[in-house]
């Protein structure tokens, strides 16, 4: 089943002579349940096309559907986590009273509004920080924060933004873990933009890699690597090895 | 303290000199009075409570006022800040009233009024408003786009967005604006009073002043300083206390 549909769309900013293309005729469909990465360097509309599908742009021509529904603005079924999650953050909320943010206004109140951001909390083993402010917590952790968030939402589909680009090596494969194995349980499908081309192969069913100048779609690879996935058996597996080596060309334009 | 001694060196040496220099007939008594004859002026007035019952009227109508500032300069200047289309409409009637000085209105609340606290009150809200209204607007439109993004993401409606994103993102910024009103709010308060309300410390100080009392007139004034010094103080004390994790809320 299609849970992402990208019709034709192309994204200009400006108007007349001056316009800029973006994105160009880009076609995409991620299926129900599929884990798809998008790489290409800076400059490519990468984070863009996320917007894009999240609703927070509208492309100039062309369409996005998901499921049956035109997207012509943000919903909660689609939860985005944002790379700068120093920003994305609500610096005067502690942690717990952030992931509780998008419950509000819903059916939990009062006292099981604060155990349920708790048990989100402890996905990310973060229950220890329930009371803190983000300003005292690592960039990790925030990032940590900032998914919980997400979850919160119960979202059908996961956009993600270069999430981990800002992170350190060890941290960045422990959050590339959690996140296959939370994709994998709650069955999300998800998007996940990033300029690291051996994360993009490890964590996605599929890799679509993007050029700049327009940004437009140069190729799109099936990963054949079976899940759960390995920090060290999955990179060192021949077929990754031979996707990083096709993709590695592509990128740098041979 | 040693801080404390050092800024203590300035005035301690005016007073003395000024002790001494009326004391050597150089400043006459009639308009410089006397350090130590103000300060037993402003004790006895201090213990009989006139003092206080002016310093009360006086921070009434500076509270009232800068209530209503804040009342009607918080919610204006998120609207604006928000919405470019209600900044278009709204704007250029603001920058018309805004340049009018806050004490030409003092004959139109007097007529509406009447003399008494609501008169003085409605002058220091004209007053205070715009320093709050303007900190507020500048606030919201420099408040972390992202947030807003967040917002959207999760389908907050218009309400819900300002009450739980936009106030807080912008707090610091305001309660900046509206320490700039407290001295404002005072200093307006003062001067309705000298000039036609009859209550509070200016209109004490006036009547000192008629009344040939120069030591009575001081005494008011130096306590004036001393009040409004205290109120900053307590203001940033507050700030400090309740602020410091809104203080981080705008766009870096």
């Amino acid at each position: 089943m299609t849970a992402i549909d990208i019709r034709d769309v192309s994204l200009e900013y400006g108007e007349g002579s001056g316009a800029r293309l973006i994105l160009s005729d880009i076609s995409l469909t991620v299926r129900s349940g599929e884990f798809l990465s998008v790489i290409g360097p800076s400059g490519c509309g990468k984070t863009t096309l996320l917007r894009l599908i999240a609703g927070l742009v509208t492309p100039t021509r062309g369409a996005i559907l998901c499921g049956d529904r035109k997207v012509d603005r943000p919903s909660r079924d689609r939860a985005i986590v944002f790379q700068d999650y120093g920003r994305a953050l609500l610096p005067w909320r502690k942690i717990w009273s952030n992931v509780a943010l998008p419950l509000e206004g819903g059916n939990i109140q009062g006292a099981a509004l604060r155990e349920r951001a708790i048990e989100l909390l402890k996905v990310m083993r973060l229950e220890a920080v329930a009371d803190h402010y983000p300003d005292q917590l690592s960039g990790g952790m925030q990032q940590r924060v900032q998914i919980a968030r997400s979850l919160a939402q119960e979202p059908k589909i996961w956009l993600m933004d270069e999430p981990f680009g800002a992170l350190d090596a060890i941290t960045r494969q422990q959050l590339q873990d959690e996140v296959a194995r939370l994709a994998a349980e709650r069955n999300m499908t998800v998007v996940f933009i990033t300029h690291d081309l051996e994360e993009a192969i490890y964590l996605g069913d599929r890799v679509v890699v993007l050029g700049a100048h327009p940004g437009r779609v140069v190729e799109e690879i099936s990963v054949d690597l079976p899940k759960p996935r390995d920090q060290l058996t999955t990179r060192e597996d021949p077929r990754f090895l031979a996707h990083r080596h096709h993709l590695f060309g592509l990128l740098q334009g041979h | 303290m040693k801080a404390l001694a050092r800024g203590l060196i300035l005035p301690a040496t005016a007073v003395i000199g000024w002790e001494l220099a009326s004391r050597a007939g150089v400043l006459s008594l009639d308009t410089f009075s006397r350090p130590s004859d103000v300060v037993v002026a402003g004790a006895a007035a201090f213990v009989d409570g006139s003092l206080l019952l002016a310093t009360l009227q006086t921070l009434q109508a500076a509270a009232v006022g800068l209530c209503l500032a804040i009342a009607l300069g918080v919610p204006i200047g998120m609207i604006i800040g928000v919405s470019a289309a209600t900044r278009l409409t709204v704007a250029p009637t603001l920058e018309v009233l805004r340049p009018v000085p806050p004490v030409a209105l003092i004959p139109l609340s007097l007529l509406i009024l009447g003399f008494g606290v609501s008169m003085e009150a409605a002058v220091v809200a004209f007053a205070c408003v715009w320093s709050v209204m303007i900190a507020t607007t500048a606030a919201v439109r420099s408040m972390e786009g992202r947030l807003a993004e967040v917002a959207r993401a999760l389908e907050m409606r218009p309400l819900a967005y300002m009450r739980k994103i936009v106030l807080p993102a912008a707090l610091a910024r305001i309660a900046v604006g509206v320490r700039v009103a407290v001295g404002i709010a005072l200093v307006v308060a003062v001067t309705v009073e000298i000039v036609v309300n009859p209550r509070g410390l200016g209109y004490g100080m006036i009547i000192a002043q008629q009344s040939l009392r120069p030591d009575l007139m001081y005494a008011q004034l130096l306590w004036i300083g001393f009040v409004g010094w205290v109120i900053n103080w307590g203001l940033l004390a507050l700030d400090r206390r309740y602020l410091s994790h809104f203080a981080n809320a705008g766009r870096r």
